[in-house]
């Protein structure tokens, strides 16, 4: 499993994959994995983005509205893994595109795409039997949220089944930028810690180089994802992978 | 899987939901109840479909007929009742399920049935004068 964070904090950048178009996410991941990012997290859009605020919804939608299906984003996966063979690569997907696919059938094209993990957002630990079974398989690490409001035998659970890093949600409610890091996020990583050695990653909210910085005190790595999509959305097509190269570069530095 | 339901979902080849429409607001969703599901698969109860209009004749029809205005979900069922029983003989015997009463529904029967006094279109219930 290549997912590592060398630096601390380490950075996992989420993209919408085919917002705007496939092409442009792929100059935009290679951006951020060149400008610092540890690990990309390429998401599935979907019609029903459970937990997401309205800018990943509206990415969402457009890359819907393009046709982008979960087949694609596999394909551009495996363009990101020749392109960059030791960049952390997860494929980040809601539950029902892939059960659609079918498990078996996307794990094994997960591995075959060279991803090293997935992160199925709606996926639960009561229910991931099948799930984990295959990504055991294909030599994949599965990535479970865990939240403020996660009781810790569910975070044991979480813990447990995790490979690669676990993902704490920095607070109740849904992904979009806020100004501070709640104090949940520093709880929840500090419970985490008592059920698992693996890295934790916080998420939600986090979107400036203060941000990234405070996630640091506490935890291995900061998820950035809103802020991005929405940087991208504001830059247009021709600029945003510079732009986004540029932000990344910066989340260290502040 | 549809907000955290694992049963039959209107959906593409992709796994994209698709975009519904019923008359009857509790029916106006891309899945159904997964007991439903387990209904269907274990072959202890058929599924069929009726269409908006089928429902708001059927409304029409018990309402005139018994003086009970069902639900425009429960609706559905009065309109295959109707198809059904037209098979039927006469000393058979059909039950069906009313689940819901109509009067929640008055604002949107007004509206679909062009009934006088209908108000204009409104955002839930209890805002349509009749």
């Amino acid at each position: 499993v290549a997912i590592r964070f060398d630096r601390k904090p380490g950075i996992v950048a989420y993209l919408t994959a085919g917002d705007p178009d496939l092409a442009t996410t792929r100059e935009i991941a290679l951006a951020a994995i060149d400008s610092g990012a540890d690990v990309i997290e390429l998401g599935v859009p979907f019609s029903d983005p459970l937990a997401d605020g309205p800018v990943i919804q509206r990415a969402s939608e457009r890359a819907v509205a393009r046709g982008t299906r979960l087949t694609d984003v596999l394909g551009l996966a495996k363009q990101l893994r020749q392109a960059r063979p030791g960049c952390g690569l997860v494929l980040f997907s809601y539950l029902n595109p892939v059960v659609r696919m079918g498990m078996k059938q996307f794990c094994a094209a997960a591995a075959e795409a060279g991803a090293d993990g997935v992160l199925l957002t709606d996926m639960i630990v009561e229910e991931a039997g099948e799930y984990l079974g295959e990504m055991e398989g294909n030599g994949l690490a599965p990535i479970f949220l865990a939240a403020p409001t996660s009781p810790d035998v569910r975070l044991q659970s979480i813990g447990a089944a995790s490979k690669g890093f676990v993902y704490a949600i920095s607070r109740v409610g849904i992904t979009g930028t806020q100004d501070s890091v709640a104090g949940d996020a520093a709880q929840l990583v500090g419970r985490l810690r008592k059920c698992t050695e693996l890295p934790v990653a916080v998420g939600f909210g986090i979107s400036n180089a203060a941000h990234v910085r405070a996630v640091g005190e506490f935890a291995d790595a900061a998820v950035i994802g809103s802020a991005l999509v929405a940087l991208i959305e504001k830059t247009g097509p021709a600029d945003a992978a510079k732009a986004v190269g540029e932000f990344i570069a910066g989340l260290r530095t502040g | 899987v549809l907000q955290g339901t694992y049963s039959y979902v209107l959906q593409d080849d992709a796994g994209q939901v698709a975009a519904t429409h019923s008359v009857s607001a509790g029916l106006d969703y891309a899945s159904v109840g997964p007991e439903h599901a387990m209904l269907h698969d274990s072959g202890r109860a058929e599924y069929v479909s009726c269409s908006d209009d089928e429902a708001l004749k059927a409304t029409v029809a018990l309402s005139r007929t018994e003086g009970i205005v069902p639900a425009l979900e429960s609706a559905h069922a009065v309109a295959e009742g109707i198809r059904l029983a037209g098979g039927m003989g006469k000393e058979q015997v059909l039950m069906i399920n009313l689940s819901g009463r109509g009067d929640k529904d008055m604002g949107i029967m007004a509206r679909e049935l062009n009934l006088q006094g209908a108000g204009p279109r409104v955002q839930g219930p209890g805002k349509a004068s009749l």
